[in-house]
């Protein structure tokens, strides 16, 4: 089934919002099932915040029709699966 | 405290390579020195920078040499340090990102050093990290608030290769110096300050590495970085919301943008502090890193700037030391009044 992705990147030493709407059929199959398995993973625990200054901070909203899952990372925590699929979602995105 | 002893024998760059090739159980136990001595010299900065006076007891004697160390990341995303490529006084590496950082961390130390004695990031002549060619196409370059700059190389569309900006490495490493002083709070209007003091710093690292005046300077932020979507720059201090076509920075507390995003806008509003600054500097006029240099810099280790000042707060703080170090009636102090009253932030 397809997921409904909507994806928010802010901060940054640019202070540049990029933002992108996709369903996992746009996605090369790899992201796609990790989008997938991010849907299926435990709920998220909200970011804590970095210690540092100009971090990127993310944010994924996840939606199947039956599931919805929302994740908010920064730089610092994003975990090492999933940042090929927000590597994916830069490239879609555009400045906001 | 076995870690303490251990801290101050050892840099803390070489216990991250240490650690690199360490089993899980003194990895973990590096880490808790790392922290420690972090926190020591956190605590040790900020009890010299509270007092006004210089500590007695320190590393080494003040040398006026910065310790740079670059390492590739060679596009990983790991925050580990990579293969380390060029120490402090090695010779120039062929990759031009590895030198650039180098460099530009050498230019910022110097305006620090020559200009308001500091010696380095905590003024106890800390160790500089860089980590070039973090990640792929990334669009950013970060402070990790432990004593390392992370630089991408840009997609080539937003940024390009972050290494070569002077102000983009004079802002970075200057997080690491409020960080040691005021610890202004990364969120609302202290975190507008901190990004501010930033771009003020790492504007002056720029003017000073080439020698220019304030009628000369360009005021702008990350004109050397920025790809052809962001061009002609990140920001621009002498006339704030006209950097980019997305640039939204308010030049005024009349525009001051309410949003949840960045942590409050700390990107946006710091546009209001960074224009004062260029007031100041353009109404002194001479060297910015002179007087209005000085002044921004007695304010940012003054104790009666809390971690969660408000732009009025800051801007009482700059009268006082101005009308302290320059006399009441100087040009510099009725310089810093006109500045704040330029960007209609109240000062008494």
């Amino acid at each position: 089934m397809a997921v409904h992705i909507r994806y928010r990147r802010t901060g940054g030493i640019a202070g540049i919002e990029l933002a992108a709407e996709a369903s996992s059929d746009d996605l090369p199959s790899d992201q796609a099932s990790a989008a997938r398995s991010l849907l299926a993973a435990a709920p998220a625990s909200s970011a804590s915040a970095a210690p540092g200054a100009d971090r990127f901070s993310y944010e994924l909203h996840l939606d199947d029709g039956t599931r919805r899952q929302t994740f908010h990372w920064s730089d610092a925590d994003v975990p090492d699966q999933a940042r090929p699929l927000l590597s994916a979602l830069n490239r879609l995105a555009h400045p906001s | 405290m076995s870690h303490h002893s251990l801290a101050c024998i050892l840099p803390p760059d070489l216990l991250v390579r240490i650690a690199q090739e360490a089993s899980l159980d003194q990895r973990a136990a590096i880490a808790q020195t790392l922290e420690l001595d972090h926190s020591f010299r956190l605590a040790r900065a900020e009890i010299a920078g509270r007092q006004g006076v210089r500590p007695t007891m320190r590393v080494g004697a003040p040398s006026g040499t910065p310790r740079r160390f670059i390492y590739n990341q060679a596009h990983s995303t790991s925050s580990t340090p990579g293969t380390l490529v060029r120490g402090e006084g090695q010779p120039a590496a062929s990759d031009a990102s590895i030198n650039q950082a180098y460099d530009n961390f050498g230019y910022t130390f110097s305006l620090y050093w020559d200009v308001f004695h500091r010696d380095s990031i905590d003024d106890q002549g800390m160790a500089i990290n860089g980590l070039v060619h973090y990640g792929t196409d990334y669009d950013n370059a970060f402070w990790d608030g432990a004593g390392h700059m992370f630089f991408g190389d840009g997609d080539g569309q937003l940024l390009t290769d972050t290494t070569k900006g002077t102000d983009v490495v004079g802002h970075e490493l200057t997080h690491g110096v409020t960080q040691n002083e005021a610890n202004l709070t990364y969120s609302g209007q202290s975190g507008a300050l901190n990004e501010s003091i930033s771009d003020v710093f790492g504007s002056l690292v720029k003017q000073y590495h080439l020698g220019q005046t304030a009628d000369k300077a360009d005021w702008l932020i990350g004109a050397d970085i920025v790809g052809p979507q962001l061009a002609p720059a990140l920001r621009s201090m002498k006339a704030p919301g006209t950097a980019n076509k997305y640039d939204n920075q308010p030049a005024d507390m009349d525009h001051y943008v309410n949003t949840t995003s960045d942590n409050g806008g700390v990107h946006t509003n710091s546009g209001i502090p960074n224009h004062a600054f260029y007031v100041l500097a353009t109404t002194v006029s001479g060297n910015a890193w002179e007087a209005p240099g000085q002044i921004w810099y007695d304010s940012l280790g003054d104790s009666r700037l809390k971690p969660n000042a408000t732009f009025a707060r800051f801007a009482a703080v700059t009268l006082r030391q101005a009308r302290q170090r320059y006399g009441r009636t100087s040009s510099e102090a009725d310089g810093v009044k006109a500045a704040w009253d330029a960007v209609k932030v109240k000062v008494r």
